[in-house]
């Protein structure tokens, strides 16, 4: 036999156990799993939709709580490390991969592409769930696993590593020379405010949050909104002055206000939709 | 349950008869048996001939510098274990001067920090910071990718590499620059040899050696000659440049650099982080008596109170006499890494 026919006889005898263990599993554990969705809808305070303007653009729709006055142009940020939690013990924990192509439980949100911001997480064990948490940014483990798709624009060269959270935009009370993905350094008005950093110190954050139940069946396939308010990463904890800092491009200065990213995000509501 | 582990014995039988009738040694990445394991993701990034001829294209193509003039191997020649043979510091786009002299690529399969300062923890993210960097390629990895795209050259490249109507991206491009850096593989000295099959050294490498062990090895450690730690080895007396301090941003880490292996070292002149000194006579000069006294300097060059390590003339002779035993030929003479 030639070693190519020896190949072609080798991957067909693979792909068939393959394919009996994968149905041995499924007849073993008696169960088939579920899905879910997770809406990450990002606001400021109380505005919902249009919430980016362009580069240049001098109206300052938002303010601030030293009443500082602002508008984005770039919003964005990773979820990484989905667990979804039940009050009788359900356990769900997001599979995790990122190496090439190869991403999974990874996720990109971007403020201005409406298809990021919807999730969809299946296999999920049937069960009641109650609880959602995820991380903001890539952890050690994903660092180590080398290039990925995900690291276009959401990545320090320099000291190699994710960028968990980008917010961009522009203040009256900006003096200018900041930079960014949309700030350009001629921007008179620019902030940009990029939080990464994997190790000292370590600036992903975890979120935590409490919602109605969920059920997962193979006939449900509920819907889990997030309201992301973007304002409270500016002023919701350590606030931010755009007279005195407009930009944060390494993870020492980051790390105090990392710590605003938990208070952003809560629980909106669920829709349990049948299939 | 039978039938399936009739199907795995038979499974195991074939796979073992294809190997045995191959016959020929695949292409793919040797671990030298006197080195620690390698660390490198290779799961994630499996080497293939292909993708290590990409790689290869890739490191010679100017196409990654803004204006098409500065290539990796610009900087990284291989006849100076991919080194610079020319600069101090090297030169990139727009003649302009860059802030450290350009490190030697080998064994980075190995080893889990890279430049000066450590920075960079993964192979697959070292030529991110050259391309970037305003004074070495000055471009976007975005434009990168676009002009690959725009070119058939590179379309089938990348096709023949990672198989047809893969998408050309960034993560593909920096997989096959690292399947092509990774395969840098320098453990054919004339000190292995002595190592390894008990190859004759001259009497005063082996004088070398032996002085070597006893007052340079802590920090040149074991085959590959580095303990991977940042260390301020006493240039300066002022902090001229931060080092690893830009990546961890503690005080304790100013004026440290990570120490570099001394594989191929006789090849690899100018030496230190700034390219300070010229010859190997210097650097063995400073480490014996030009040590300065400052707030990091490492502990190892200030023992008992004495600045740096004393070393007679003829001792500081036969230890160069020992560095020269690292240069490995066979390495640098490779057609394996020669330009496409």
């Amino acid at each position: 036999m030639n070693s190519n026919r020896m190949k072609k006889a080798v991957y067909t005898l693979l792909l068939s156990t393959i394919i009996l263990f994968s149905q041995c599993t499924e007849e073993d554990n008696g169960v088939s799993t579920g899905t879910v969705e997770i809406k990450f809808d990002n606001v400021v305070g109380d505005i919902q939709a249009g919430l980016l303007a362009n580069p240049g653009n001098e109206d300052y729709p938002y303010t601030t709580v030293l009443g500082q006055q602002y508008n984005l142009t770039l919003v964005k940020y990773i979820v990484s490390e989905i667990v979804l939690e039940g009050p009788d013990g359900a356990y769900y924990a997001d599979e995790l991969s990122i190496a090439g192509d190869d991403v999974n439980g990874y996720y990109l949100i971007d403020e201005s592409n409406l298809s990021s911001q919807t999730l969809t997480v299946d296999q999920i064990a049937p069960g009641v769930y109650d609880q959602i948490s995820f991380k903001i940014g890539i952890e050690e483990e994903g660092v180590d696993q080398g290039a990925s798709i995900i690291l276009d624009g959401m990545f320090w060269a320099w000291s190699s590593g994710y960028i968990g959270m980008k917010v961009e935009g522009q203040s009256s009370s900006s003096a200018g020379e900041s930079f960014g993905d949309t700030i350009e350094e001629t921007n008179p008005h620019g902030f940009g405010y990029h939080i990464g950093g994997w190790k000292s110190p370590n600036n992903v954050r975890e979120v935590t949050i409490a919602m109605d139940e969920i059920r997962i069946t193979p006939d449900y396939k509920p819907e889990i909104h997030l309201v992301i308010d973007i304002a409270k990463f500016l002023d919701g904890g350590l606030t931010f002055d755009f007279s005195k800092r407009n930009s944060i491009h390494d993870a020492a200065t980051g790390a105090e206000y990392a710590d605003n990213i938990p208070g952003m995000f809560r629980f909106d509501h669920v829709h349990n939709n049948p299939l | 349950m039978r039938k399936k582990l009739g199907f795995l014995l038979v499974m195991g039988w074939l796979l073992m008869a294809c190997e045995g009738d191959k016959g020929e040694i695949p292409f793919g990445f040797v671990q030298p048996e006197h080195f620690p394991a390698a660390t490198y993701t290779f799961d994630n990034n499996p080497i293939s001939k292909e993708g290590f001829e990409l790689g290869k294209f890739i490191f010679n193509d100017p196409l990654l510098s803004r204006d098409s003039t500065v290539s990796c191997a610009s900087c990284h020649d291989q006849r100076v274990a991919f080194a610079d043979p020319q600069h101090r510091l090297s030169i990139g786009i727009d003649a302009q001067i860059g802030a450290r002299n350009a490190p030697p690529i080998f064994n980075l399969a190995f080893v889990n920090a890279f430049f000066w300062d450590g920075g960079v923890t993964h192979v697959d993210f070292i030529p991110l910071n050259p391309i970037a960097n305003p004074v070495e390629m000055d471009q976007d990895i975005a434009v990168v990718i676009e002009k690959m795209r725009a070119s058939a050259l590179y379309q089938q490249k990348f096709a023949t590499a990672f198989g047809e109507g893969t998408e050309i991206n960034s993560a593909r491009m920096l997989h096959a620059l690292s399947q092509f850096m990774v395969m840098m593989v320098s453990a054919n000295s004339s000190y292995d040899q002595y190592l390894l099959e008990g190859a004759a050294l001259s009497e005063s490498a082996l004088r070398g050696l032996a002085l070597f062990e006893e007052n340079c090895a802590t920090c040149h450690e074991g085959n590959l000659f580095t303990d991977g730690s940042f260390r301020n080895n006493g240039l300066d007396t002022e902090v001229t440049d931060i080092g690893r301090y830009l990546i961890t941003e503690e005080n304790g880490d100013l004026a440290k650099f990570k120490v570099p292996s001394l594989r191929n070292i006789a090849l690899t002149a100018p030496y230190m982080h700034d390219g300070r000194f010229e010859t190997l006579d210097e650097v063995l000069t400073h480490y014996s008596s030009g040590v300065q006294q400052s707030a990091t300097l490492d502990p190892l060059l200030q023992a008992g109170g004495i600045l740096g390590i004393p070393l007679s003339d003829a001792q500081q002779s036969d230890i160069i006499t020992f560095l020269e035993t690292l240069t490995d030929e066979e390495f640098v003479s490779n057609p394996l890494f020669f330009a496409p």
